[in-house]
Order: C-alpha cells, then structure tokens, then sequence
C-alpha cells in the first residue's frame, strides 16, 4: 500500500508543480494564437466558402465533357494496379477516359506488367480505353509521367499512383472545376485505405483528413493549395506541356506546383482548386520504418525545393504578394525552420528548467494541439467529409495525435538536416541513380 | 568485248520499248530498242514481226496495267519477256519485273527456255499449257494472286483472268491443277471466307441475339448493393454525379468496397433475352444472305509455282491424259502387258476368273473447247472418282494413250461388272451432253487364245470387244 501511496504523492505533486507552471506557460498561448490563428480563420472561412460553393456548382448541370487521359505510374505494386484500373474503368463520368498504365522498367517489373495488361484485355467498357505502356528501361518517377504525358490523347490529364483507387464520381468531380479555362491544375483528395491497419495508419487517416479534407479545401477557396499531391493530381494538358511537364530530381509533385504557381504574378486569374470531394484512396504506411523513411524524403524535399532548386525564383514577382507571403510563413517558416526552432528550443529547456516545468511546458503544447485538432476534426466531420460515419470512428485515437504530430515534427528536423548536410534528395529511390546523377545540381 | 556488245545488239534490236518519253530509255542506255509512244502504234507496226526479244514498258500506273494485261492477253505476246522501269499495281503480276542490269541475263535464259519449250501442240492454247509454259519459261515465276475488294472474290489472278479463267472459277480451276500435280502451293497468302449462298467475300459480320437474330443487342449490367443486398440494372443507380442504390438510397462510391457488378449480360432490345455470348452472323452485302459463320466456305488463296510434274510437262511434252489417279497401282503398259500374260496363264493353272477393262474417252478435246476448261475438269474429276470408288486397291492400272485407261481386276469375274458400269451412268454431264463420250470395254481373262504378243493380242481383243457407250 506504501508504495502506492507514493506514486499518488508524486502525482500530487507533480501536478500542483505543473498547475503553477502552466499558469506561467499560458503567457505562450498568445504567441501561438498570433501564428495559427490566421490559418485557423483562413481554413474555417474557406471550408464555408467551399461549401456554398459546391452546393452552387452541383444545382448547374453542366456540358463539358472533355476526353480524359488517366496516367497510372506503375512501378512494383502488383495486384494493386487492377484495383486502380478497375476504379478509373467504373467512373461515371459521361466522356470519353483513357486508362494509360506506365510500367517503369517493365522487364524488372513483369508481374505488374502482366496484371496491367491482363486488365487491358479484358475489362470492356465502352467509352473507356486501357492502354498499357511498357517502359523497358527504368527511368524514375518522372520519366514515367512524362512519358504517360507524351503519349496521352485527352485534353485532361489526370495523373495517379497505381496503389491509389477512386471513388467512381472522382472524374465528374474534377472535370466540372477545367470547365472554368482559368484553371490549369486541379489537386485531389486522398483518404488512407488501409486505416484499420496499424495506430501508425489510423494517425496518418487522421493527418490526411485534417490536412487534405480541412487544409486543402480551406486553403485552395484562397487560391493557396500549397501542394497537388504526385500520386493524385490534375492538369490541362496544353498547360502541361507547356510549361514542360514533370521535371527531374525527387518531388517532382511540389516542384510542378511551384512552377504553376509562378505564373500567377503575371497571370492573376489563374487558380488551383481542390477537388474536395474528388476521392482517391491510398495505401499509407503500416510500420513506423515504412513512415519514418518516407517523411524522411518528403521533408528533405521539401527543404531541396524551396531553399535550393526554387530559391532564385522565391519572389513576390513571380508569385504575387499573397502566395508569396502564404508561402513564407506557412511554406518555409512553419515547414522548415519551425521544426528546428522546436527541436532546439526543447533541448535548452530539457537542460536549463526542472524536469516539472518540462511536464507543464509538455502538457501546454499537448492541451494546445489537441484543441487544434479536435477543432480542424469537427470541422472537416461537420463541414466536409462525405464519408460522416467512417470519420467518426477515428475521433477515439485524437488524443494520440498530438504525440505522433511530435514524432513527426522531430523526424522532419532529421530529414532537414538530412538533406542540408548530405543532399538526401541525390538518393532517392524514385529515380535510378544514372539519372539522378545528371539532373542538374542545386 | 566486241563480241558481247555484238551479242548485245542483236538482242536489243528485236526488243521494244513503250512509253510516253525515252527519257527513261537514253538514262538506261539502250538506245538500240525500238521506241513506241503506246500500244496501239506498236501493235498497227510490230505485228509484222515475227520475234520479240524484250518489252520494256515505261507509262503511267493505270496506262502500265492496260498494257500489260492487253499483252498477256493476246496470242502473240502472252509469253513475252515484259519488263516495267516503275512498279504498277498489276506489275509484279503480269510483267517479269522491274527492268535493271540483271534483267537482261534474265531475259536472255528465258528465250532460250522458249526455244526448249516442248508443250502439247494440241492443247497449247489453253490456259493450261499457257500457265505451265509461263512459270517454266521465265525463271522462279510464280502465279500471284492480286486483291481486288470490290470483286465479290476478293483475290484474283491477273494472269489466268488474261487467259481466260474468270477470277470466280480461279479457286477450284487451280485446285484441280494441283490434284493432278502440275502446279504446287508457293505459299498462302490469305484466308478468305465466302457467302454460302452467292460466293461472295463482301461479308459483314454483326454480332446478334442468339433467340431472335435481332442485331439491337446491348450490353445490360447489373449493380449490387453492400449495404442492403439490393440488386438492379446499372441505370437504376445512376444519380447526377455517382451512384447510389435506389433501394436503401446509400450513396456508392467505390467498387469492390460499396457494390460489385455481378452480372454483365448482353440484352437483345427487340425480345429482351438475356444471354452471355451473341450469335456472330455473316451478313452478304451482296446477296443479303445471313450465313451462319460456321457454314461460311472458307478458301485459301495461294501463290503457285511449277511442280516437277508441271515442269516435265513443259519441258518434254509429256503426254496429256485425262485420267490421273492414285487409288490403284499404276504401272506402264509394257509391265502390264506382262502381267496380264502372267496371270492369264496362273489363272488357267488355278481356275480362276480376272477381268481387263478398257475406258477411253472420245471428243475430249473438242468437249474442252467447247465446254472450257473448267467443266472439263470437273468431268475429269468425277469419272475420276467414280472409278476409284469402283477399283479395289489390289488392281492395276495402266495408262496406256490420251484419255484411256486400262485395269486389270483380278478375281473379278465379268459379271460383276455392271456395278461399275452404274456408276459411271450416273454422272450427269456425260448424259446430258452428246459431244463427250465414254466407251468400256471389257475382257475375261484367263484367254486360251493369248499369244506372246500380249500387244497385238489385247488390241485385236479390244478391236472385237463390244463397246458400252455413255
């Protein structure tokens, strides 16, 4: 019984400690206010606006029915590319659809080949074409699409991963959003697939409906979509290749948006929106190893992108005021010196403050990032999710989230460090090592 | 040197060139060649001429067909040496090839081949010694067939068209060409497939419903609901942008996970059967007729060239019969003469009963002037399986001259014979045309009075022999 009796004495203690700290750390709060909470009234205002504006759009029939092209890049997934095939063949979409299956280095990759081709023989459908282009030689992610890009016939094209499958209004949804000539890329939503698989898996669902469901729909009625995602993105093919298509080195997603959002400076009425309701399921990582190595590369990239390769072209000029300074605080600052700003911050008050000021200052920041998430989790529940239900069921494992939101945090200081000290993008496994080796170097 | 620009020469100035300029014929340096702006001033001033060394045409595509079917159509060239400066649809059919610095040695080997030729004079006219002259004559030649989609044939053969052989009979005309073993296949060019009813190759293939034959088929898939089992038409769920189940009003979002397609069925529109696979139905865009696919009559089309028989034939003149066939033993007349003399005397020994049959065939010429060459053959062709469908194939047979044949059936009495005789009754064309005949003749074998002279014997025999005439 003693010993029990202590445990509850330093749970006493340690709490009357931290409830006189916590009063301390409450100063804080309006710091953060003062940097989310822009973002907070962004995204809520947008999520309203996107509401209004979908219930608009879905009363106007509309008459555009342009043909499609859907680049599947195939690599290694298998099986998985008839799910993905499948899906695109079952969208309702009135016009015509061009299933385009990329496989990068086809003679490795046999089996993927084989299931992509056995799809093209024999799923009919009319008004929806399979094609099966084997790339013989492995020539990365880029390559892939471009090559998927050169050979498409559609004024759309619609690039997707061969793991990701569609909800079947998918088309209809994204099409209805090119009818606007304005608009040159169009961003789709991912939902994890696999969400009963792992915690690791259910905080991913979690991440991408606050971030894609939330963020993005919020974001994009700005014209601030920060990202179309590589494994499932939109674009008006002319624009496309006129701006060059995808372009070598790791992230080849992020760098095109960033290349599309250069021109909005000189052309104001270009937009990106999202297509909320435009659905593609993705498989996330089950295993924290899986997660930790891809975080690793998307951080690092994102680090490569903005501070070497786009750097030079990182100006109001090119980007117009607002998603320039969109940009710098919710791009650079919040993304990469945010994390080290945390990561050194904490380690100075590991070694400077008691360990009970650590606790408080730990429960504040978790108190803090629980209400943003439980905040941005309603929001997407009672604004935007069409899945209502299915999301429901995630709202138990929310107080887990800020502690994997952490995790994430200090992993992205590794990949930032990473890619600053050893140039991580230079290994990356999209791309053989012959090609990465002669993209150009920044 | 000299010598072989003599040779040149004198080979050349029997040769023409027709064209629209000699343009072409200053460039290739054969200035020696008589020149013609076109056919008709080479025809009005060469038919004087009694030999042609070389044509060489150089005219424009459709002018160049005319030309060189006219040329192998008519009598005097048909087995002319034709060479063409450019290719034409019809060149590679009817003309030797395109003219080069080889062609001359080719030229020069095929008039020494005409000079060999040693065919039939009887018969030459006919397409038959015409065609096997022409793949014997001219060096690795063979019978091209040309496509032509508006024919009903769909493939015809240039050369046999300009001898006569109208591109429907080409088919079986060819067929019994190489039954008999003159021609051979060179290799298939195509499968054709023709209406049952007209022989026509202008089919449409439409797939229909296997009940009703109505082509208004369609496809008809049926959606099933997850969430409440609910199973209709694809067109009951459909909504404005997705789809959604009409019975629990469940939006459905993604295959595999909210619903599946567990019946994709063909629907025929007029009578509203559901059925897996349609009827494929040939449908003759000339005739009208619907062939069933299966009953479609299905030919090749081929390349021919000479067989060793044909270039035999060419070469030596070997005789011409009518009767070619392999079912019984054949043997020359001089075995069969011992044969006969042999087993006349065993049978004399043995007590035992054989029979020579003599069958000839009158007018047969004529009939295949008259008649063509086609039904000539399928005469042939019938008598030939009659006769075959009679003999056993312990008899012998002889082919002794032009259209006859001797038999010898052992341990078959005479009376025995009739059945034979029906047989051969029954073939139509030989009652119903008067210009043919068939004559058989029959002896008894063992005959005391056979000399050494089986020859003289077995004239003298058949000379008083009654004859039964068809």
């Amino acid at each position: 019984m003693s010993e029990l009796n202590t445990i509850w004495y330093l749970v006493a203690n340690i709490f009357s400690q931290a409830t006189e700290f916590f009063t301390q750390m409450m100063m804080f709060v309006p710091m953060y206010l003062a940097y989310e909470m822009p973002l907070f009234v962004l995204i809520t205002l947008g999520v309203l606006k996107w509401r209004r504006a979908n219930a608009k759009l879905l009363k106007k029939p509309s008459h555009y029915f342009p043909k499609v092209s859907c680049i599947i890049t195939c690599y290694a997934e298998g099986d998985a590319v008839k799910t993905t095939i499948e899906s695109l063949v079952e969208q309702t979409y009135p016009g015509e659809v061009e299933i385009i299956a990329v496989v990068d280095g086809a003679v490795q990759n046999k089996h993927t080949y084989a299931v992509a081709n056995f799809c093209m023989k024999t799923i009919k459908r009319t008004k929806r074409h399979i094609r099966v282009l084997p790339k013989w030689q492995r020539g990365g992610r880029v390559s892939t699409l471009n090559a998927g890009l050169d050979a498409a016939k559609g004024d759309i094209v619609v690039n997707v991963d061969a793991d990701t499958s569609f909800d079947n209004d998918m088309l209809c949804r994204i099409v209805r959003l090119f009818e606007d000539p304005n608009v040159p890329a169009v961003g789709g939503a991912l939902r994890v697939r696999n969400v009963t698989s792992s915690i690791w898996t259910r905080m991913q669902a979690i991440e991408y409906l606050v971030s894609m469901q939330g963020g993005k729909t919020g974001l994009a009625q700005w014209n601030l979509i920060n990202n179309i995602s590589g494994a499932f993105g939109a674009f008006r093919k002319d624009f496309l290749k006129q701006i060059g298509g995808w372009d070598t080195h790791t992230a080849e997603d992020l760098d095109l948006t960033i290349r599309i959002k250069q021109y909005f400076k000189r052309h104001p009425n270009l937009k990106i929106p999202y297509a909320t309701l435009a659905i593609g399921h993705t498989d996330a990582p089950d295993d924290f190893k899986t997660l930790l190595w891809q975080r690793l590369r998307w951080d690092g990239d994102l680090l490569f992108l903005y501070f070497r390769k786009h750097w030079p072209a990182f100006s109001p000029k090119l980007l117009g005021w607002k998603s320039f300074l969109f940009t710098l605080l919710y791009g650079f600052l919040q993304n990469v010196m945010l994390p080290f700003v945390v990561l050194v911050y904490l380690i100075v008050t590991m070694i400077i403050y008691p360990w009970q000021f650590i606790v408080s200052l730990s429960l504040v920041i978790f108190t803090l990032y629980f209400f943003t998430i439980a905040y941005f989790y309603t929001l997407v529940l009672l604004g935007v999710s069409e899945r209502p239900k299915q999301d429901l069921k995630l709202a138990v494992w929310l107080p887990l989230y800020p502690i994997y939101s952490m995790i994430m945090r200090t992993i992205c200081c590794f990949a930032l460090l990473n890619e600053l000290v050893r140039r991580s993008h230079e290994e990356s496994s999209m791309a053989p090592w012959w090609v990465l080796k002669k993209g150009q170097k920044f | 040197m000299l010598e072989q620009s003599k040779s040149h020469l004198s080979f050349f100035s029997s040769s023409i060139f027709i064209a629209e300029n000699d343009k072409a014929l200053k460039s290739f340096g054969l200035t020696e060649l008589l020149y013609f702006k076109n056919i008709d001033s080479f025809e009005t001033e060469f038919s004087a001429k009694q030999h042609l060394g070389l044509i060489i045409l150089d005219l424009p595509a459709q002018k160049q067909d005319e030309t060189l079917a006219f040329l192998r159509q008519s009598e005097t060239f048909w087995l002319s040496t034709i060479f063409v400066c450019q290719a034409s649809s019809l060149s590679t059919h009817l003309a030797n090839g395109i003219w080069s610095e080889q062609s001359k040695s080719l030229a020069e080997f095929s008039e020494t081949r005409k000079k060999q030729l040693a065919v039939n004079s009887t018969l030459v006219e006919t397409a038959v010694m015409k065609l096997l002259s022409y793949l014997w004559v001219f060096k690795g030649a063979t019978l091209l067939p040309a496509k032509s989609p508006q024919m009903q044939s769909l493939y015809w053969y240039p050369l046999l068209q300009a001898w006569g052989i109208k591109p429907e009979d080409s088919i079986n005309w060819l067929a019994s060409m190489v039954r008999r073993n003159w021609l051979e296949v060179d290799s298939l060019v195509n499968r054709v497939r023709y209406c049952q009813s007209c022989h026509s190759g202008h089919l449409n293939y439409v797939d229909t419903c296997p009940s009703c034959q109505s082509i208004d088929i369609g496809l008809k898939a049926s959606l099933h609901c997850f969430n409440c089992g609910h199973v209709a038409a694809e067109h009951e769920f459909k909504q404005q942008i997705g789809l959604g189940c009409p019975n629990c009003s469940k939006p459905l979002r993604h295959i595999g996970v909210d619903y599946d397609r567990p019946i994709e069925n063909q629907q025929c529109n007029s009578c509203f059967n559901l059925f897996v696979d349609s009827d494929v139905v040939a449908d003759c865009m000339d005739c009208g007729e619907k062939n069933d696919v299966n009953n479609l009559i299905v030919q090749s089309v081929n390349s021919y060239k000479l067989s060793a028989n044909g270039r035999n034939l060419a070469k030596f003149g070997e005789k011409f019969n009518s009767f070619m066939f392999d079912q019984a033993e054949k043997i020359n007349f001089t075995q069969f003469c011992w044969l006969l003399q042999w087993q006349n005397n065993l049978a004399l020994r043995h007590k035992q009963e054989h029979s020579v049959v003599y069958i000839t065939m009158e007018n047969v010429e004529q009939f295949i002037q008259d008649k063509g060459e086609k039904v000539a053959f399928s005469l042939f062709d019938e008598l030939e399986q009659r006769i075959a469908k009679s003999i056993r194939l312990t008899d012998i047979c002889c082919v002794q001259e032009e259209h006859s044949l001797l038999l010898f059936l052992p341990l078959t009495p005479l009376a025995q014979l009739p059945k034979i005789y029906q047989k051969l009754n029954e073939i139509e064309l030989l009652q119903s045309d008067k210009n043919i005949a068939l004559s058989i003749k029959a002896l008894p074998l063992p005959d005391k009075s056979m000399s050494d002279d089986v020859n003289m014997w077995l004239f003298e025999a058949l000379e008083q022999a009654r004859s039964i005439e068809f």
